[in-house]
C-alpha cells in the first residue's frame, strides 16, 4: 500500500513552468561582411518602432509563424555611420563611415507562435534565417511525458510483480 | 522462482531510480523558480511589514500622513503599487502594465532577482494620475510617504525615489501615429541636468528649424531617466546598441537620441564627435547643438552631408543615388525645385548640392534648404 501510495506520488510531484509572453523582441545582430548572425535577444514589454516610413532599398526583414508572415519592414544599411566633428571655425568635417563589422539591434514586435525570421539583403538573397522554438515548453512537455510512461511502467511493473507472488 | 524475482526486484528498483532521477532533474528548475517565487523569509517579512503599515494608516484620521522607510529585501530591485481596475499610464511602467494589466485582484509587486512578487493589499489606493506607482530603493531602504484617505491608504514617492520608467516630455497624441523621439543620457550629473538638456535639445534647437517648427503636434518626446548606458567615449561615442534599444524600449521611439554629457573644456582637449547610424544619435552636448539637427537630418531623412571631405570619403563607397539632396551634375533630381541650383561639392567634390549651404553642410546655417525640407516633409505626411 505505501508503495502504491509513493508511485502516486511520484505521478503528481512532475510540475514544469510555461513562459511568460512578452509584447517586444530585441535581436542582437553582428553584421560582418555581408553576413549576419543573431548573438543575442532579449524579450521584454515595451515599444517598437511604428516604422510607417521606411526606406525604399534596404535589408528586408520578415518575422514567420510557418509560411504566414506576421511582421515584416525595410531597414537600412547597418553598417553605415555618419561621424560628425566640427573645427575651430565652427565647420563640419568626418562622413560616412563604412563599418565591415559591426553589431546592431532591431526591435519587433514578439510573436509567441513565431517559428523564425528571414533577412533579405538589398539584393533579396536571405542573408540570415534565425529560427524561434518554444525550447523550454516543448522540452518539459517531452520530460513530463516521459517520466509519466517511465511512472506507468513502474506501476504495471509492480502490480505484475504483485500477481506473480 | 527466486531467479525471476530477482531480476523483477532489480527492473523495479531501476525503474524507481530512474523515475526518480527524471523528476529531480525536471522539477529542479519548475519547482526551484516555484520554490523560490513562494519568497524568502526576507520578503515575507516585507510584505507582512508593508501589508501592517498600510492597515495602520488606513485606520487614522484622513488628511494624516506617515513617511516609512522600509528595509528592502536584498534582491529587490523595485516595489510597484498598481491599479488595473483604474486608468493607468503604461509608460510610467511598461512591464508591471504588461505583465499585470488583467490583474484585477493584486495591487503591490515587488520586483527581486527571482521575479516579480505579487500582493493583494487591504485598504491600499492607487492615485490614478500615479498608476503604477514604483520606487527603487536607496541605501537598502524603501522610502515612501502614506497618506489616509477616507478609510484607505495612498501610497506617494519621495522625488529621490520614485521610479518611471519613461518620462514624458512631449505628448501631442497616440505613439502609433506620432514620430516618437527618446532621450538617453550618458555621464550627467543629475537627471534635473539631463532634463535640462533634452527641454534645451527639443525646444530651442529642433523645433527651431523647418518644417519641423509648423509640424511640432506630429511628434511626441520622451527621456529615461538613469538609463545606465554603457559608453565609451573616445575620439567618437561607442555605446551598447543592444542595450539602448533595450532601454528605448521602455517609451515609444523611432528616433532614440543619446546625449553625451561634456564640458565644453573637456572637448576642446579631447574632441568627441557626434554620430548617426540607423535611428539612433549619439549627441555630444560640447559640440555645436545644431549638430543634433544635422544628425537627425541623417536618421530621419536619409539625407547625405553637403560639406567635403574627401580623406574621409575617399575610403567610403559612396553611392550618390541613394541620397535626395547630392546628385550629378546637372542636378536633375531637384530640377523641379525653387530656390536650388547646383553647386560643386556634395560628400565628395565630384558630386552636386541644391543650395550653397544648409544645415547638412554647414552648422553656422539655420535652414535645411528646400530639397531637404521637401524630403523631411514627405517623410512628416506619413504621420498625423
Amino acid at each position: 500500500m505505501n508503495k502504491l501510495l509513493f508511485l502516486c506520488f511520484l505521478l503528481l510531484l512532475p510540475s514544469f513552468s510555461y513562459a511568460l509572453q512578452d509584447q517586444v523582441i530585441i535581436l542582437d545582430l553582428l553584421y560582418d561582411e555581408g553576413n549576419i548572425s543573431l548573438q543575442d535577444s532579449t524579450i521584454k514589454y515595451g515599444f517598437y518602432p511604428d516604422r510607417r516610413f521606411q526606406p525604399q532599398y534596404g535589408y528586408t526583414l520578415q518575422v514567420l509563424a510557418e509560411e504566414e508572415i506576421m511582421y515584416g519592414f525595410v531597414f537600412g544599411e547597418p553598417f553605415k555611420e555618419h561621424r560628425e566633428g566640427t573645427n575651430e571655425q565652427g565647420e563640419l568635417f568626418g562622413g560616412l563611415h563604412v563599418l565591415n563589422y559591426t553589431l546592431f539591434s532591431l526591435t519587433l514586435p514578439y510573436y509567441d507562435n513565431m517559428t523564425h525570421i528571414l533577412i533579405y539583403d538589398p539584393k533579396e538573397v536571405i542573408a540570415a534565417n534565425f529560427i524561434f522554438t518554444q525550447e523550454n515548453y516543448t522540452t518539459r512537455w517531452l520530460l513530463a511525458a516521459g517520466i509519466l510512461l517511465l511512472t506507468v511502467i513502474l506501476v504495471i511493473a509492480f502490480l505484475y510483480k504483485k500477481r506473480s507472488r | 522462482m527466486r531467479k525471476r524475482g530477482y531480476s523483477l526486484s532489480v527492473i523495479f528498483s531501476s525503474l524507481v531510480g530512474l523515475v526518480i532521477l527524471a523528476v529531480i532533474i525536471v522539477s529542479f528548475s519548475g519547482v526551484g523558480e516555484l520554490t523560490e517565487r513562494q519568497g524568502s523569509v526576507e520578503v515575507q517579512n516585507f510584505k507582512n511589514t508593508l501589508a501592517t503599515k498600510i492597515l495602520q494608516q488606513s485606520s487614522r484620521q484622513s488628511g494624516s500622513e506617515q513617511h516609512v522607510s522600509l528595509s528592502a529585501p536584498s534582491s529587490a530591485a523595485k516595489l510597484c503599487f498598481f491599479d488595473a481596475e483604474i486608468p493607468f499610464d503604461a509608460l510610467r511602467n511598461p512591464e508591471i502594465v504588461g505583465l499585470y494589466g488583467d490583474d484585477l485582484q493584486h495591487n503591490a509587486f515587488l520586483l527581486t532577482d527571482n521575479g516579480f512578487f505579487a500582493y493583494e493589499l487591504e485598504k491600499l489606493q492607487v492615485q490614478e494620475e500615479k498608476n503604477p506607482l514604483c520606487i527603487h530603493p536607496i541605501d537598502s531602504r524603501f522610502e515612501f510617504t502614506l497618506h489616509s484617505l477616507e478609510g484607505n491608504t495612498v501610497a506617494r514617492a519621495n522625488a529621490s525615489s520614485e521610479d518611471v520608467s519613461c518620462v514624458s516630455v512631449l505628448e501631442n497624441g497616440d505613439p502609433q501615429s506620432k514620430i516618437d523621439l527618446v532621450f538617453l543620457g550618458f555621464g550627467f550629473a543629475s537627471s534635473f541636468d539631463f532634463g535640462q538638456q533634452v527641454n534645451r535639445y527639443i525646444n530651442n534647437i529642433l523645433f527651431e528649424f523647418e518644417p519641423f517648427v509648423s509640424h511640432k503636434d506630429k511628434f511626441n518626446a520622451y527621456r529615461i531617466d538613469d538609463a545606465s548606458l554603457d559608453c565609451s567615449v573616445d575620439g567618437f561615442i561607442k555605446c551598447d546598441n543592444h542595450q539602448i534599444k533595450r532601454v528605448a524600449s521602455d517609451c515609444p521611439h523611432d528616433q532614440i537620441i543619446v546625449l553625451v554629457s561634456r564640458s565644453a573644456l573637456k572637448d576642446f582637449i579631447s574632441p568627441v564627435r557626434s554620430s548617426a547610424i540607423g535611428n539612433i544619435m549619439k549627441i555630444n552636448t560640447a559640440d555645436n547643438p545644431f549638430v543634433f539637427v544635422h544628425e537627425f537630418g541623417h536618421t530621419f531623412g536619409d539625407l547625405a552631408d553637403e560639406y567635403v571631405d574627401e580623406n574621409y570619403y575617399s575610403e567610403t563607397i559612396f553611392d550618390v543615388t541613394a541620397y535626395p539632396n547630392c546628385d550629378s551634375a546637372p542636378c536633375v533630381s531637384w530640377s523641379g525645385t525653387e530656390n536650388t541650383s547646383c553647386f560643386e561639392g556634395c560628400s565628395l567634390n565630384r558630386y552636386f548640392r541644391p543650395t550653397k549651404t544648409s544645415i547638412m553642410r554647414s552648422l553656422s546655417s539655420s535652414d535645411y534648404g528646400p530639397v531637404n525640407k521637401e524630403e523631411l516633409l514627405k517623410r512628416l505626411l506619413h504621420y498625423e
